[in-house]
């Protein structure tokens, strides 16, 4: 693979990597003096490498009494705050007792002019055209030992707002955003911690896309952490653009429809779950957030469950995972036992189910295929549509043609029910991903009704059941922690203890820290005898 | 070979489902009658005895399965002779196992189904998990075990329920005086459910803490046991002696009783479900036994063997019995009195006495060295 | 690797290249709601099957039709006849719902009830349809007759049976392995409900008779059927039924009317009831005792000016409802002794649970030295409160 990269990249990827390992200070002090460019060259490559594309601004300008070329990629440049730099640069003389030709003079005069701005001094064009595509600005003169480039990309993107997916009732409202600087301090803001590491890496080999990962240094696990960050680096694609591309790269097994890392937008979501122990993705580009290493029970939890009443919060969850039940078993269960098994049915219930499907041309299993896919087909159509129109094709549109093909005689009415509850409680799931899981399990099962009835309902969820206790997310079980059984993580997964009671950090992630707090003395009503009364 | 490890409770999860497995469903005991359940209650306590024993072969020589622990004790010719005959003896109660299940489905549930299908079916569920691995078969019955803990309760408070438990079916107890009960224990009783914890020597190799795997073990068979004998008893309280003797599955006819304010009836899913889980975790127990047998001679990872040796069970599951009486008697037979009694006892017996004297002997030669 | 996917793909696909065996969809079957057999002309048995027609059953869809339809078949075993049904019926029927199963007199005078084999074996029969004799005329006719709510016979007579052995004590609730445990039992014989037709049958048959308030013809439960195993001996009439019931320790509730001299009586309402029996054999003859104890409030009394907030009164009426009712289930056990000689209350099963050996010298002619039996009854009355006044209006009266 090595041998059909171009030079370029290869420059590049030892770039990336030795950024990864140095920070900034040290990169200054290991500037060799005679690798310098000359303004020409720099000039020269930094054209050919751009081309002639429109957004590449070159600007005469004169610093510190000097010629030289100010560089900017127009288009990520926050250019209100660029004129005001410049503005600075004019009104602020330099002062001349720097030698701007040696390496000391330029630091100092950076220092004096630019500090606190972000700014770096480079020597080679590559790292000078990396610095464009990164939102900064280049100066060099022809006498400047060193290419100046300052640091003012445009977060000008979208703002904060709430979620689109993962709404809550009670708890805070912000979402994450595309751009990845908001997004961790959105997070940082949350955990005021200098154990709260960020690690920023460079993937995909033509987009260089920017990708953060978040831990709590004293409580993740070195070895995940290590293999997340080992993995990250194995990836080897062109192009990244979501998280998603990422998930796929990064998990342990593809060949499942179960999803094997969490994403979510929510910034509190991914600070609790970084308490707990789990390390988060930020992919600059998009507001969804990677969590890993993710176990099943993870998707039924919801982060509005621990700002609500716990006894509520327990009945949601228990409600999660009924639905999730309901969703793979009823309409299975509707085809084989009406098909197979007609004895099991209560006879009253019976009665009333035969007068409806007196009149009905199809099958069972066939009815059934029809109205789950004219359900997913009006879903989809309803997610796409423009917002003004979307609202009217939805769950409700769908049930309106279900009554009227009812009445048309193409379908029961039951049908139309349990189509309408399974839809339903398809989307209790707080995760996205889970819930097309259950999609599509729910498809595979009803064939397979269709041909066993009620026996190979049963069958096949034994085989999920066995496929699930077979993953694993970054070597913790997927089904931990009820298989294997841990009776001390119980207190948050079924139900949830009040929050005195959630003293001990899940231990499958086996976290350098298990206990998050002490046992804490529940609160007495205070003594209010002797105050007007007694 | 990766090592494989099973925790407490996925042990105890095992044990109990296969104790349980396709004696709740087919019924142990039931010619006895009103005696049915103390029978039970006494085989549980030999059982836990066997259970012992068997516990004690694995602790003698920890990280060996039952194969490895005969190299030890006799020598590897004479091992491999042997484990043909285990791994024969294995797969073939395995076909049986699934062919009570086929019989059952067939039975009550898909008359018209060819067996085959039936057969070829749990046989593909069983190669997935066991293919997976041990580990995996443990957590699905981890999982799954609370469920057939539930689902038996539920049957049990229906039957209350709906009025159908009655007292004096019970009665007259030990009419006949105890020699009916001895009769049924041995060879019955003792060899099917108990005796079939012979398997637990091939997988407590497996088992993270050996040590406290004691307690958990033993509890597991009392547990069985005890669920086993309360079965039998709500099951003669429903139906009566009589019908219990001749039911043929007499948990689904009790099963069949439950009538609640006119809604909760029909409730056979309940007991095909427990059936299901019981024979899978059986059946996938002594295939894997099975398979590791065969690894054990060839020294091929067993999972090369899942999918061959298992399409083979599928097929025997078929060709084990022309019809339901033969496979009966053949249960009731040849296999209770011929096969069982050596394979579960007489080998292990042996075996456990063969390394308990070298055990002895290289006691003594430590000894010796060390006086010197 | 790519030759095991193959392989484990192709016998996948085995499983798709054949068909759906067990398939049936619901719009192919018909429910058998209730079956009658009498003896047949041209063959052993004439069974006939009343099927549900489900859309008049279900009020948006009904259009005025006759809820099920009644089909009558002759041959040999009921198995075979079963199956056979569709000579007149369109669909194939699932006898996984049936309700009821009645049988005619002839029937059970002759003992043929070699169907129960059919009944016991089959995995669709489950065992919750009542088991029930007509007292004259053909089965068949029963299943024919139509009535307002249920619509169908076969539905009108669970819900009946249900409701009457729980009220009154009017219905033994015998289900198949009920009737099959007294009959291979040595210490039982079975016994089973009989219904009675009145009016006209022929009228009840149609869908006119449900337009008036008053029905042509009507099912009402009569009496209970004993029998010697297969053979059916004589009835009970039904204020015998409530007393049989109540050796059986199966009254839920029931109302006693107890006369107190120049026809007056008193009503009391039981609701709770409890009977132990205990059997034992002492010189050569069996010695049963029966104890009840029942509790229940006064539901109409017109007795005598005894004030009922006193609780003189309360024991007063206590020992008249104990001596009624010794008196009351003695004579009908005494009779049952006497003409029929049939040990249907199951005394024997209590002898042999609870003195096993000495039951075994007399197991196999229990019945005779039933007939000897000595039986001791025992009542224990406790009336608990007696509505809203304590003297009635007409006892009031100055």
């Amino acid at each position: 693979m090595l041998t059909s990269e171009r030079p370029f990249v290869r420059v590049r990827r030892k770039l990336r990597e030795a950024k990864n390992t140095i920070s900034s200070e040290d990169k200054q002090l290991s500037i060799l003096e005679n690798e310098m460019i000359s303004l020409h060259e720099l000039k020269e490559s930094i054209l050919s490498a751009f081309g002639q594309t429109a957004d590449l601004i070159m600007e005469q300008v004169r610093i510190a009494e000097e010629e030289g070329i100010l560089f900017y990629l127009n288009s990520t440049i926050d250019k209100s705050q660029l004129q005001q730099t410049l503005m600075n640069k004019h009104t602020n003389q330099p002062n001349s007792s720097l030698d701007l030709k040696t390496v000391e003079g330029i630091q100092d005069f950076c220092e004096q002019m630019f500090g606190g701005s972000g700014y770096k001094l480079t020597q080679t064009a590559e790292e000078a055209i990396n610095e464009l595509l990164d939102g900064s600005f280049v100066i060099a003169s022809k006498n400047f030992p060193l290419i100046i480039s300052i640091g003012m990309p445009n977060t000008n993107l979208r703002q904060v707002a709430e979620p689109t997916s993962q709404t809550v009732i009670r708890g805070p409202k912000d979402s994450f955003v595309e751009a990845s600087s908001i997004n961790l301090s959105l997070i940082r803001r949350r955990i005021r911690n200098s154990n709260l590491r960020f690690e920023e890496f460079s993937i995909g080999s033509e987009t260089k896309t920017k990708v953060y990962i978040g831990y709590m240094n004293e409580i993740a696990n070195e070895k995940i952490v290590e293999e997340v960050r080992k993995r990250l680096n194995k990836i080897n694609v062109s192009a990244i653009f979501e998280s998603g591309n990422i998930e796929e790269l990064l998990v342990d097994k593809t060949l499942t429809v179960f999803p094997l890392a969490f994403n979510t937008e929510r910034p509190d979501t991914v600070a609790g779950e970084l308490m707990e122990g789990k390390i988060c993705i930020v992919v600059d580009g998009t507001p969804f957030a990677l969590l890993v290493p993710v176990v099943f029970t993870d998707f039924f939890i919801s982060s509005e469950d621990y700002y609500h009443h716990y006894m509520i919060s327990s009945f949601l969850r228990v409600i999660r995972y009924i639905s999730f039940m309901i969703v793979l078993i009823v309409p299975s269960a509707y085809v084989g036992i009406l098909t197979y098994h007609p004895e099991l049915v209560p006879t009253y219930l019976l009665i009333n189910i035969m007068a409806q499907r007196e009149g009905v041309p199809f099958p069972a299993v066939v009815e059934v295929l029809i109205m789950e896919f004219t359900f997913e087909i009006l879903r989809e159509a309803g997610i796409r549509m423009p917002r003004a129109v979307g609202q009217t094709v939805s769950i409700v549109g769908a049930l309106v043609i279900g009554q009227a093909a009812a009445e048309a005689g193409l379908i029961s009415n039951i049908m139309v029910i349990i189509v309408a509850i399974t839809a339903t409680a398809n989307f209790v799931a707080p995760v996205y991903s889970l819930s097309a899981a259950t999609r599509i399990l729910r498809l595979i099962l009803i064939p397979i009704a269709g041909f066993l009835g009620l026996y190979g309902v049963l069958l096949g969820l034994v085989v999920m059941v066995a496929h699930l206790a077979s993953l694993r997310s970054f070597g913790v079980p997927y089904l931990a922690p009820i298989a294997p059984l841990n009776m001390k993580d119980q207190k948050d997964v079924f139900i949830r203890f009040p929050y005195w009671g959630l003293r001990r950090r899940p231990s499958y992630l086996r976290t350098a820290e298990p206990i998050k707090q002490e046992k804490s003395d529940l609160n007495t009503p205070p003594d209010m005898q002797g105050r007007n009364g007694g | 070979m990766e090592k494989e490890n099973l925790s407490l409770t996925q042990l105890l999860a095992l044990e109990f489902i296969f104790l349980l497995g396709s004696a709740i469903i087919m019924g142990v005991g039931t010619e006895l009658r009103q005696n049915s359940w103390i029978a039970i209650a006494i085989a549980t306590v030999l059982g836990t005895g066997i259970m012992y024993l068997f516990y004690t072969l694995n602790e003698l020589l920890p990280n060996h399965n039952l194969f490895e622990i005969m190299e030890y004790g006799f020598t590897r010719p004479v091992a491999i002779f042997i484990s043909v005959f285990y791994i024969i003896y294995f797969l073939y109660i395995s076909s049986r196992l699934n062919r009570d299940f086929v019989e059952l489905i067939a039975t009550a549930i898909l008359p018209l189904t060819p067996i085959e299908v039936i057969s070829l079916t749990v046989m593909l569920v069983i190669i997935y998990i066991v293919y997976l691995g041990v580990e995996v078969l443990a957590r699905v019955s981890e999982i799954f075990f609370p469920y057939l803990l539930g689902f038996i309760f539920l049957l049990i408070v229906f039957l209350f329920a709906s009025g159908r438990i009655k007292l004096q079916n019970a009665q007259p107890m030990l009419g006949d005086g105890f020699m009916p009960v001895i009769k049924g224990i041995f060879p019955g009783l003792i060899t099917f459910p108990f005796g079939e914890l012979i398997v637990f020597t091939v997988i407590l190799s497996s088992v993270t803490h050996l040590k406290k795997a004691k307690k958990v073990v033993l509890l597991g068979v009392v547990m069985a046991g005890f669920s086993l004998t309360f079965a039998t008893v709500i099951m003669l309280m429903s139906l009566g002696a009589d019908t219990m003797e001749f039911s043929i599955f007499p948990l689904l006819s009790a099963a069949r009783k439950i009538s609640i304010a006119n809604f909760i009836e029909r409730t056979d899913a309940l007991v095909v479900f427990i059936m299901l889980l019981g024979i899978l975790v059986k059946s996938s127990l002594f295939f894997y036994a099975g398979l590791k047998g065969l690894e054990y001679i060839f020294r091929i990872p067993y999972r090369d063997f899942t999918f061959p040796i298992g399409m083979t069970v599928a097929c025997f599951t078929v060709w084990v019995s022309a019809n339901f009486a033969e496979h009966e008697e053949e249960g009731l037979v040849f296999v209770t009195r011929y096969l069982h009694p050596p394979m579960q006892f007489g080998i292990p017996f042996l075996l456990l006495g063969i390394i308990l004297w070298k055990t002895k002997k290289r006691q003594k030669a430590n000894k010796k060295s060390t006086a010197v | 690797m790519k030759k095991k996917v193959l392989c484990f793909l192709l016998s996948l696909q085995l499983l798709f290249l054949t068909g759906c065996w067990d398939q049936r969809e619901l719009a192919a079957v018909s429910m058998a709601i209730g079956m009658a057999v009498d003896v047949g002309e041209n063959g052993l048995y004439k069974i006939t099957v009343e099927a549900i027609n489900p859309a008049e059953l279900n009020d948006q869809t009904a259009s005025g039709n006759a809820p099920s339809v009644v089909f009558t078949l002759e041959g040999n075993t009921m198995s075979e006849i079963a199956h056979k049904m569709n000579i007149g019926f369109s669909k194939s029927l699932i006898f996984s719902h049936m309700k009821t199963v009645i049988i005619s007199k002839e029937i059970a005078e002759k003992g043929m009830l070699q169907f129960i084999d059919f009944l016991e074996r089959n995995r669709e029969i489950r065992d919750d349809f009542n088991f029930i004799m007509v007292d004259e005329g053909k089965a068949a006719d029963v299943l024919k007759v139509l009535y307002t709510i249920q619509k169908s016979s076969s539905l009108k007579l669970t819900r009946q049976m249900s409701t009457g052995s729980k009220l009154w004590g009017s219905d033994p609730d015998i289900r198949l392995t009920d009737f099959v445990n007294a009959l291979t039992a040595t210490g039982r014989e079975p016994v089973m409900a009989t219904v009675h037709i009145s009016g006209n049958p022929k009228k009840g048959a149609s869908m006119d008779n449900l337009k008036k308030s008053e029905l042509d013809a009507i099912v009402e439960i009569d009496s209970l059927a004993m029998f010697r195993d297969e053979k059916f001996v004589g009835t009970l009439p039904i204020e015998q039924t409530r007393d049989y019931l109540w050796t059986q320790n199966k009254i839920k509730m029931t109302i006693v009317s107890v006369p107190c001299g120049n026809e007056n009586y008193m009503a009391l309402r039981i609701i709770h009831s409890r009977t132990k029996v205990k059997g034992d054999i002492q010189n050569g003859k069996p010695h049963i005792k029966l104890s009840i104890r029942a509790e229940g409030y006064i539901n109409g009394n017109f007795c005598g000016p005894y004030p009922l907030n006193e609780s003189s009164s309360y024991l007063m009426y206590e020992k008249k409802v104990e001596d009624y009712l010794k008196e009351q289930i003695g004579k009908m056990i005494h009779k049952v002794q006497k003409e029929y000689g049939v040990d249907i209350f199951g005394f024997g099963e209590t002898v042999e649970r609870q003195n096993p050996k000495k039951y075994k010298k007399y197991k196999e002619n229990w019945d005779e030295a039933f007939q000897q039996a000595q039986i001791d009854i025992e009542t224990d009355i406790k009336i608990r409160r007696a509505g809203l006044t304590s003297k009635g209006a007409l006892l009031r009266k100055k």
